[in-house]
């Protein structure tokens, strides 16, 4: 006979006031089991749950009942109480959500009392079947794999290298950098971007601890948290990096050219390259789309060229599969391909209208013009240029409809560069609003106005050439005015979209995505760095658009969980998994088909039965992959897939006593 | 290929030469225009702004004796507004049934808005339609060149027209150079005209219409073609007005003809001015073929005088090297300034200049080279 | 059809030389037209087996009686071949435990020469698996399948209602289907677990139906249409009808279903998930 004890709990008024407690706890008292039943005020403060604590031990409970919130609020915190403070196994409590389930959604205390009776009648049939259950631990393996090596992929690799255990870090460009090594400034300091980029490119490529495989992708992944075994497949890079001494010779001689994709189609890049100077890897690749020894067989003259002789042209791709206790993901972004969308802003026929990252190479010193701003038609300098924003972002209709974040602080970033470069120039920025949210991001803004740029709240309509000027159709809207500037040369702010890598590893990781193609945290505000798969985490503008100080403190919180994983061990298994009664299983298979976790395996065992030792087909759940989701209960003809926690007895229990 | 038509209310009184060219081509072409019996206002601009249901039900009731009339058969409104109120319409009924049958209960008659509604392009566009018209032009414009103007109703919202690409448009171009005439890349083809804002605050209609014309021009363009009567009416009544702002202000006054595009495709076959329509527009329009031979010539000679000046410039340069070599050759002691270098009057930029070399086009005279800003 | 002297050889033949360690047929039963399931264990025991249009058992199950014997002979028409295909599906054999002796069958008889409704729906008569086959494949007449429950379909909602309601008002929960299905072989079945309770002990026309239905769809996308069930039905209830109709949905919805029991390997249509399954009654 068990002696159940029921808590009721008012939830300050949130249940309260809709539903009588007083009542439900009498009801609860005379039904079956039941030993003891009271109300609290906020039963999951500190005085609550020792309020339970002393009633189990003066009453002699041996199972609890609590109505109150959702368990997703509270069953955790309830079944620490119970494995603190009391001699009850944490898994003999059950909770009846009388809030979200009841309070919340009704308004008629005369509806909402008697179904709160009736959930806790359910619960408490059900916490009379409920059994001890145990955790048990799971071994994590104490390697790390981050995907993308951008600024949020090299820091998080840092953080936990630092730490003392071993990052494999994955990049499928030929460098590692991503776009912050592209930049020229930083706002709002203006902070040179390589100069404070290269030096942590420097520090994870020397790390004793950090394992950098460029032009690799990762192509698999199984397993799960404290063991995912991943495979990863490094393409041919046709030189081989223990020879190559990064001279470049390779280089100057080859004949082939084609569009460099580091300066943003700017300029041309040879066949055999490194991206750019300061890459890490510094050692070039070939481009073997590009390669004439490649692709038709001539030249080779690289080869005959490089002093080591490191030029391997029959390269091929190597795959190796090794075992990581974390993932962090932190693909970045792309820009949006406005030529696509945006006809009346030309479509991309005109060379002179250019992109935010293609502004940032001609302002760059190390650029295709050397840092002089010179519109790529005529390389004539632009006496002046227009800056538009939110090109694609915030536009449900033809573009995407979220706010990037970050260009209202680069564009300000522009416009001041511009002028500060070109002293007789004018700069005129098209904005819907300007958003400065961060530390000195304001007072950068600010001052970007002093320095004459003409801030001019409109869309620009239609940009079309004339005269060899870009005419910008625009409104004033503060003034109502039509405005029209005759640019010399034309920056589109654009939108950034997930990278396109981000969807090659989410399709093999199987990790959600929201509606804009962003991974998806496992909750907005509490855990901004967790996805729903365990061990996976997020960093960075894979998660969604930020700039570069929030990019760096979201992978060092990433890196923070996954240390904080990896330096314990092991983890804690849930106990609410599947266990399957041999006695009863058939071996049919069932449950192995219908998992979606592949958390289920036959096997043979050897059993007895009517007095004679059979060896037959079982199905055997692993403890690691299995997630409690209870498909193979269902799929169970004989029931001998059952759920603890959540037996089939226990919810035939619960429908009784709700049918009753 | 048998079409609905619906003529819409400008058909017979201000669009009459587009009704009489569309004939003549669409005869050519072999494509029948039914006209839907007992058709009434598409209501226009004012029917959707007095009333959603109202800008709805008018298109619907002549949509809905289409339908009795010849079932399934699509359905042709040459007029741009006529097209887009019908198109919006069916789009309307389409997507949402309640609204369907709403519609249905108001015109009092049943229809399944099912049929396409194709505008004045969509019929000529075919691959063997577009041949056939080509076998019939006997008398090419070869020379002229045509900015063509989609305005808005062809081309917006995108979402229920679904034709052509709505900020680079081509399929009017396609069917002018049908004629022999050669369409001239702009920017100016789906800028508003300003409609109705040329009742209603005149000035604001007037200086949208001259951007047009201002643009067209600046692209070398010697006429403008379109496909709906009330652009046209507003293009060819108010150039009149545009020329005297720009007189006004000393520029020189345009002489760009609008044109209905079946009107230069009628002419190109051989129709005379009173099958085209062409002697009835606000802005003298007759003698196309008069205008491309002019324009012609005029581009032979900018092209003749363009491929002189760099014959001249070669030869310049070719000269200026041989003495520069001569110089060289002669003993140092004649060096002492006595023979010129000729090498000093090179002109160093040796890519041929038309006359006026500077290209701020709207200000220079009507007349004068002008190059095509692709 | 007589393949009584064939059977009766290779049978002998095959205990003889220990291919096998029994093999099971039909013997005479009493009367004359009577068979009876047989497993025979040595040669003279064979030799008394008959095979003809009267042995109207299906034996497939009873593999699994004899297999601690060795390999075990069986001689096997479509529905036999097709239920041992099930059982080593769902692993309950392997195909090496048995040694099928197929039979080109022509369709079983009552006494009076009608055809059993069984053998009229059978779409495969001839063993789709065997070790070897005692004569040329019969003709595959493939009649109409789902006669039946068009019927059943064509009926308006009181009439379908009635239909049921007798149905499980006759039954008798004697269990008899479900021993006679090669589908049904959970080691506990669900409607004998009595600390979950599923199934309630009273005899009444709502437990008659929870029992019947439920069992219907545990079977449904595994049913070898061999119907057995209907067959040894003590009630007469119209058993195929109702797994006629299961089968007809997930050839429509999962499908094509076109048998059960035609390859010894899944996946089983509804314990697996493809993208584009339809989801038109979620």
């Amino acid at each position: 006979m068990s002696r159940i004890g029921v808590f009721v709990c008012h939830c300050g008024t949130n249940i309260a006031a809709t539903v009588d407690v007083q009542a439900v706890a009498d009801a609860a008292r005379l039904m079956p089991n039941v030993a003891y039943a009271t109300t609290n005020k906020y039963t999951c403060s500190d005085p609550g749950q020792q309020a339970i604590a002393d009633a189990i031990k003066e009453h002699e409970l041996d199972r609890i009942v609590i109505a109150s919130c959702s368990p997703r609020m509270h069953e955790q915190t309830f079944r620490k109480m119970l494995a603190e403070k009391t001699s009850i196994n944490p898994y003999l409590l059950e909770i009846a959500n009388i809030r979200e389930q009841c309070s919340w959604v009704h308004k008629d205390k005369a509806v909402s009392t008697p179904k709160a009776i009736d959930l806790v009648a359910m619960a408490v049939a059900k916490v009379d079947t409920d059994k001890n259950l145990y955790t048990s631990t799971i071994p994590v393996n104490r390697k790390v794999l981050v995907v993308g090596a951008g600024i949020a992929g090299i820091q998080a690799a840092i953080d936990v290298a630092d730490a003392g255990f071993p990052v494999t870090l994955v990049e499928r460009n030929p460098s590692i950098g991503g776009k912050m090594v592209k930049l020229d400034k930083t706002f709002p300091t203006m902070d040179c971007s390589a100069c404070i980029c290269t030096p942590k490119m420097s520090e994870a490529g020397n790390h004793p601890n950090i394992t950098i495989k460029t032009l690799s992708e990762v192509e698999k992944v199984t397993g799960y948290i404290g063991n995912f075994e991943a495979t990863i497949r490094e393409r041919a890079k046709y030189i081989d990096y223990d020879l190559c001494t990064g001279c470049g010779a390779c280089e100057t001689k080859c004949p082939s050219k084609t569009t460099n994709e580091f300066d943003e189609g700017l300029s041309l890049r040879k066949a055999i390259y490194k991206p750019f100077a300061q890459a890490v890897p510094s050692k070039p690749t070939i481009d073997a789309k590009t390669c004439r020894k490649l692709t038709e067989g001539k030249c080779g003259v690289c080869a005959k060229i490089c002093p080591t002789g490191a030029i391997r042209y029959d390269d091929t791709d190597r795959t190796t599969t090794e075992t990581f206790g974390a993932i962090i993901l932190a693909t970045g972004y792309d820009l949006i391909d406005w030529t696509k969308i945006y006809g009346e802003y030309g479509g991309g026929r005109y060379p002179d209208i250019v992109t935010g990252l293609q502004f940032e190479r001609l302002v760059n010193a190390s650029g295709p013009t050397e840092g002089h701003i010179q519109r790529p038609s005529d390389h004539a300098e632009p006496k002046t240029l227009a800056i538009i924003k939110c090109v694609g972002s915030r536009d449900p209709h033809k573009g995407v409809s979220y706010c990037s974040r970050a260009c209202c602080m680069y564009s300000a970033k522009h416009a001041h560069q511009y002028l500060d470069k070109v002293k007789d120039g004018r700069c005129f920025v098209f904005y819907m609003d300007v958003r400065c949210a961060g530390k000195g991001y304001d007072e950068f803004y600010m001052n970007t106005l002093h320095d004459g740029a003409v801030y001019v709240r409109g869309r620009v309509s239609k940009i079309y050439p004339e005269n060899g000027k870009l005419v910008c159709m625009g409104e004033d809207t503060l003034s109502g005015q039509v405005v029209r500037v005759d640019a010399d040369m034309v920056v589109l702010e654009t939108a950034m979209v997930p990278n396109e890598g981000a969807s090659q590893i989410a399709g093999v990781l199987n990790a959600q995505r929201g509606p804009e193609g962003f991974f998806t945290e496992a909750h907005p505000k509490l855990r901004p760095v967790k996805t729903n798969t365990a061990g996976v985490y997020l960093a960075g503008v894979a998660q969604g658009p930020k700039d570069i100080p929030d990019t760096v403190a979201q992978a060092g919180a990433a890196a923070s969980k996954v240390i904080g994983l990896l330096a314990r061990g092991q983890i804690e298994s849930n106990p609410m998994i599947v266990q399957v009664d041999n006695a009863k299983c058939s071996g049919c298979g069932a449950c192995t088909d219908i998992c979606p976790y592949g958390a289920i395996e036959l096997t043979e065992v050897s059993l007895r039965e009517n007095s004679r030792k059979v060896t037959r087909t079982v199905a055997k759940p692993n403890p690691g992959l299995c997630q409690g989701c209870g498909a193979c209960t269902v799929a169970c003809r004989s029931g001998a897939a059952d759920l603890l926690g959540f037996t089939n007895e226990g919810i035939m229990r619960e429908m009784e006593a709700l049918l009753r | 290929m048998k079409y609905a038509y619906f003529p819409g209310c400008s058909a017979h009184s201000t669009g009459i030469s587009y009704t009489k060219s569309y004939d003549y081509v669409a005869r050519a072409a072999g494509i029948e225009l039914a006209e839907i019996p007992d058709w009434s206002c598409c209501g226009a601009s004012a029917a959707h702004a007095e009333s959603e249901l109202l800008g709805d039900a008018l298109p619907a009731r002549s949509l809905a004796l289409a339908e009795e009339a010849f079932g399934d058969a699509p359905v042709l409104a040459p007029c741009a507004g006529c097209y887009q109120h019908l198109k919006s319409a069916s789009a309307h009924a389409q997507e949402n049934e309640e609204l369907r049958a709403q519609l249905e209960d108001i015109i009092g008659r049943p229809w399944a808005a099912n049929s396409y509604v194709a505008n004045g392009l969509e019929p000529f566009l075919p691959q063997e339609v577009q041949e056939s018209i080509s076998a019939r032009v006997s008398w090419p414009l070869n020379g002229l060149k045509v900015a063509c103007y989609y305005g808005c109703a062809l081309l917006r919202p995108a979402e229920v027209c679904a034709f052509d690409d709505d900020e680079q448009p081509h399929t009017m171009e396609e069917l002018v150079a049908l004629s022999g005439a050669q369409a001239v890349e702009w920017h100016f083809k789906n800028e508003c005209c300003g409609a109705s804002h040329q009742v209603t605050v005149p000035s604001l209609g007037r200086s949208m219409v001259r951007r047009i014309f201002e643009n067209a021009y600046a692209n070398g363009a010697d006429a403008i073609a379109c496909a709906c009567p009330l652009c046209m009416l507003n293009l060819d009544m108010r150039e009149a007005e545009v020329n005297a702002a720009r007189v006004k202000e000393g520029l020189p006054a345009l002489d760009i003809p609008v044109y209905y595009f079946t009107e230069l495709l009628a002419t190109s076959m051989g129709a005379n001015q009173e099958e085209s329509g062409i002697g009835q527009h606000f802005h003298p329009a007759t003698n196309p073929h008069g205008r491309a031979l002019e324009s012609w010539q005029r581009q032979q000679g900018v092209q003749k005088a363009a491929a002189e000046a760099e014959r001249a410039a070669k030869e310049a340069q070719r000269k200026a090297r041989a003495a520069a070599r001569a110089a060289k050759a002669k003993p140092k002691a004649d060096a002492e300034g006595k023979a010129k270098p000729k090498a000093n009057t090179t002109p160093k930029n040796a890519t041929p200049a038309a006359k006026p070399a500077d290209n701020t086009a709207p200000t220079t005279a009507k007349g004068t080279e002008q190059e095509v800003i692709a | 059809m007589d393949f009584t002297e064939q059977v009766r050889k290779r049978a002998s033949q095959l205990i003889e030389e220990g291919t096998v360690a029994c093999v099971i047929g039909w013997s005479a039963g009493r009367l004359k037209y009577q068979r009876t399931p047989t497993c025979a264990d040595t040669p003279e025991q064979a030799s008394n087996l008959v095979c003809d249009q009267h042995c109207e058992h299906a034996l497939g199950k009873y593999v699994l009686e004899q297999k601690d014997k060795g390999r075990v002979g069986l001689v096997a028409r479509g529905c036999e071949s097709r239920a041992i295909n099930r059982l080593i599906a769902d692993r309950q054999i392997n195909r090496e435990d048995v040694y099928l002796i197929g039979i080109p069958c022509t369709g079983c008889t009552t006494r009076d020469g009608v055809e059993l409704k069984r053998c009229h729906e059978c779409q495969f008569r001839n063993p789709v698996i065997y070790d070897e086959l005692l004569g040329e494949p019969a003709p595959e007449p493939k009649n109409d399948r789902f006669a039946d429950v068009r019927k059943l379909e064509a009926m308006s909602r009181e009439e379908r209602r009635a239909f049921f309601d007798l149905m499980y008002e006759t039954c008798i929960r004697c269990h008899a289907c479900r021993q006679a299905c090669p589908c049904c072989t959970c080691k506990v079945c669900f409607a004998e677990q009595e600390r979950e309770g599923w199934q309630g002990k009273q005899f009444d026309v709502e437990q008659a139906r929870y029992y019947g239905v439920t069992r219907s769809f545990h079977v449904a996308d595994r049913c070898i249409e061999c119907g057995e069930c209907e067959r040894v039905c003590p009630m007469g209830l119209p058993l195929m009808t109702l797994m006629h109709k299961q089968i007809k949905d997930i050839d429509e919805l999962f499908g094509p279903y076109e048998g059960g029991g035609l390859s010894d390997e899944g996946p089983d249509a509804l314990r697996t998930f493809k993208t584009d399954d339809i989801e038109e009654f979620m």
